[in-house]
């Protein structure tokens, strides 16, 4: 009987009381590798309530000892490298190198949140009137959450949960439903390592679940990653109830070859942006805006590498595109194609239907790319979140940016050039929160804030670095005159 | 086979020094000098640091954003044999002197195919320098 994953309250693994589940499925072969319970509201209170009592003690842990459990998370967690990258593999398709970068980022995060003690630091001037001081303090706040997606299940939660608890708060982890794998073998690893029950938690589960946390009167702030649209009525509501919130919406990346690019350079970071964990990274390269006379060029170069693509198993080692993560994100996928097609897109390679000796019931789709792509087709306006290659032809960076300013999405944005000048252009006028120059996956790493903007980013303050440690504090601002 | 991902390079090297490791350990059984001998169970240490360099540089350089495809890199070029039955220290040198050039070359040509992440690269090069020393080393018991 396949095994229905289980909550982790109060440093105890507990079985949840719904009847509900939703199937975990390895998405090369097909199976089903074990069942989400979608848990009650009970079940999630119950877990805030846990955390809401570790909290008390957990503010007043010494900041280095709070570090220290850290470090011993970040050790384990090297440890199990392999295993956890191979589970990660498992449940969601990416490939296995995709998964070791997705744990390389993950321990990264755990590394950065250790540095807690110099990171959550104040300050303070003196004299700001006539013998008066001020400080500011940045004090923990109590019990924070986050919603994660199904495409980084291991990874996206430290964006959030290290910094959170490494400032003093109690956190509880809602992972994707569809890929709760990882997660379960991470808690797994830290019920080892002996930190204090209610201080993390973990609910599997759906809206009610979300809604739950939202609505206690007892958690603080909310960390969403996934699409616009849910973001969005996450966002509403967090700000109905009064919590903080930091949102990671959709993406739409636009990745812009200059005339003077090193092809040799950027067409393997093409390859890599755009069919990297099978198009389903909310960095992967939307539509490629090839400049002027790159155009022919680069369009043959993208179809020959895109070609050579080696399709399969992730878990399989030298393969280098998995499978999609759903057969619900392969019909996406498969309907934006049709609609491409249907609009008068030139489909110069065409990934739809390709087989993968030994996985017959294996959620394939081969790299594709479409040729004579308007910016106005949904395939060049829409996230696809699949390995799909649009190339629109623009006379001059001029115009480049102006089609990616009218996109609504403004996550990441690339420009592939040897002028300094176009690159600095670029950075200053794109509306996206990570640029990449040279750079196909602008992925910041744990101590810079992972940006977004426009409908990929609502809030202010960013997972990762100084803005996370910023979003889980208060700035407590303390003025003093002694008699 | 194309070494085409950094996985794919690192697990063959890996798969090859473990493998020259069981090899070596047949040579400290199968060699009769005391020199020998001890040379290759000396050997047998250095891949035992080697594939835990290896599973190390793995591990913490992968990186988002440089995944890129590698090209033109392939494991039938670098085949090993990885089994010995004479038991004349001179024949079980000249197998290994041909083990250690595969590897030093496998060694040389993925430093320069991975010059983009530094710390393999220099890892890289500098188990090709110790196959070089090696091969030395196994030269003068000829």
């Amino acid at each position: 009987m396949t095994e229905v994953v289980k909550n982790y309250i109060n440093g105890k693994w507990v079985e949840s009381k719904s009847k509900e589940t939703s199937d975990v499925i390895n998405p090369a072969t097909g199976e089903v590798i074990a069942k989400t319970p979608m848990s009650t509201i009970e079940e999630t209170n119950q877990a805030i309530e846990a955390a809401k009592q570790a909290f008390r003690r957990w503010r007043s842990t010494p900041t280095m000892t709070r570090a220290r459990h850290l470090n011993r998370i970040r050790s384990a967690f090297e440890d199990h490298f392999e295993e956890l990258s191979k589970i990660l593999t498992t449940e969601q398709g990416k490939t296995l190198d995709e998964a070791r970068g997705e744990y390389r980022r993950t321990i990264e995060n755990i590394e950065c949140a250790t540095s807690i003690p110099s990171l959550q630091m104040g300050y303070n001037a003196e004299d700001i009137a006539a013998g008066i001081d001020e400080m500011v303090i940045k004090q923990p706040l109590g019990v924070f959450f986050c919603i994660a997606p199904f495409n980084f299940p291991g990874m996206v939660p430290t964006w959030f949960w290290p910094f959170a608890i490494g400032t003093g708060n109690t956190y509880i982890v809602k992972p994707s439903p569809q890929v709760p794998l990882s997660q379960v073998r991470q808690f797994e690893i830290i019920h080892e390592l002996g930190l204090p029950k209610g201080v993390l938690n973990m609910v599997h589960g759906g809206a009610e679940v979300a809604n739950a946390l939202i609505e206690s009167p007892d958690t603080i702030g909310v960390s969403f990653v996934g699409s616009t649209h849910v973001g969005k009525i996450v966002y509403k509501k967090a700000g109905e109830f009064g919590k903080r919130a930091q949102v990671q919406g959709g993406a739409k990346n636009f990745i812009t070859v200059m005339p003077d690019a090193d092809l040799k350079r950027t067409v393997p970071a093409i390859i890599t942006s755009f069919y990297g964990c099978t198009g389903q990274r909310c960095l992967a390269g939307g539509v490629l805006l090839a400049v002027g006379d790159i155009y022919e060029p680069l369009k043959e170069k993208v179809v020959e590498a895109s070609e050579e693509l080696i399709v399969g198993n992730g878990l399989e080692e030298g393969v280098q595109m998995g499978p999609m993560a759903s057969k619900h994100g392969m019909e996406h996928t498969l309907s934006l194609i049709e609609s491409g097609i249907k609009e008068g897109a030139e489909l110069l390679l065409d990934g739809r239907g390709i087989k993968v000796d030994g996985y017959p019931d294996g959620y394939f789709i081969g790299p594709t790319v479409f040729d004579k792509v308007k910016p106005d087709m949904k395939i060049a306006t829409e996230e696809i979140f699949g390995p799909v290659i649009p190339i629109i032809h623009v006379k001059d960076l001029d115009e480049a940016i102006e089609i990616i300013d009218a996109n609504r999405y403004g996550n990441a944005s690339s420009v592939f050039t040897s002028s300094g000048k176009v690159a600095r252009d670029y950075q200053y006028r794109v509306k996206a929160g990570n640029i990449g120059i040279n750079i196909g996956v602008a992925a910041p790493i744990a101590t810079f804030p992972f940006s977004g903007m426009k409908d990929s980013f609502l809030g202010d303050l960013h997972g990762q670095g100084q803005d996370a440690v910023d979003f889980f504090t208060e700035n407590k601002v303390i003025i003093t005159r002694w008699f | 086979m194309a070494l085409g991902t950094f996985g794919a390079v690192m697990q063959f090297a890996i798969d090859n020094e473990a493998g020259t490791m069981g090899l070596y350990e047949q040579a400290v059984r199968l060699s009769s000098s005391k020199k020998v001998k001890a040379f290759f169970a000396d050997l047998v240490e250095q891949l035992s640091k080697r594939v835990d360099t290896l599973e190390r540089i793995r591990r913490e350089n992968i990186t988002e954003m440089i995944l890129e495809p590698i090209t033109d890199f392939y494991a039938d070029e670098y085949p090993l044999k990885l089994e010995m039955n004479e038991n004349d220290d001179r024949v079980v040198c000249e197998s290994a002197i041909i083990v250690e050039e595969t590897r030093m070359k496998f060694f040389r040509y993925g430093a320069q195919k991975l010059e983009f992440l530094i710390e393999v690269a220099d890892a890289f090069e500098r188990m090709a320098d110790e196959n070089q020393e090696n091969i030395d080393s196994l030269r003068s018991f000829l």
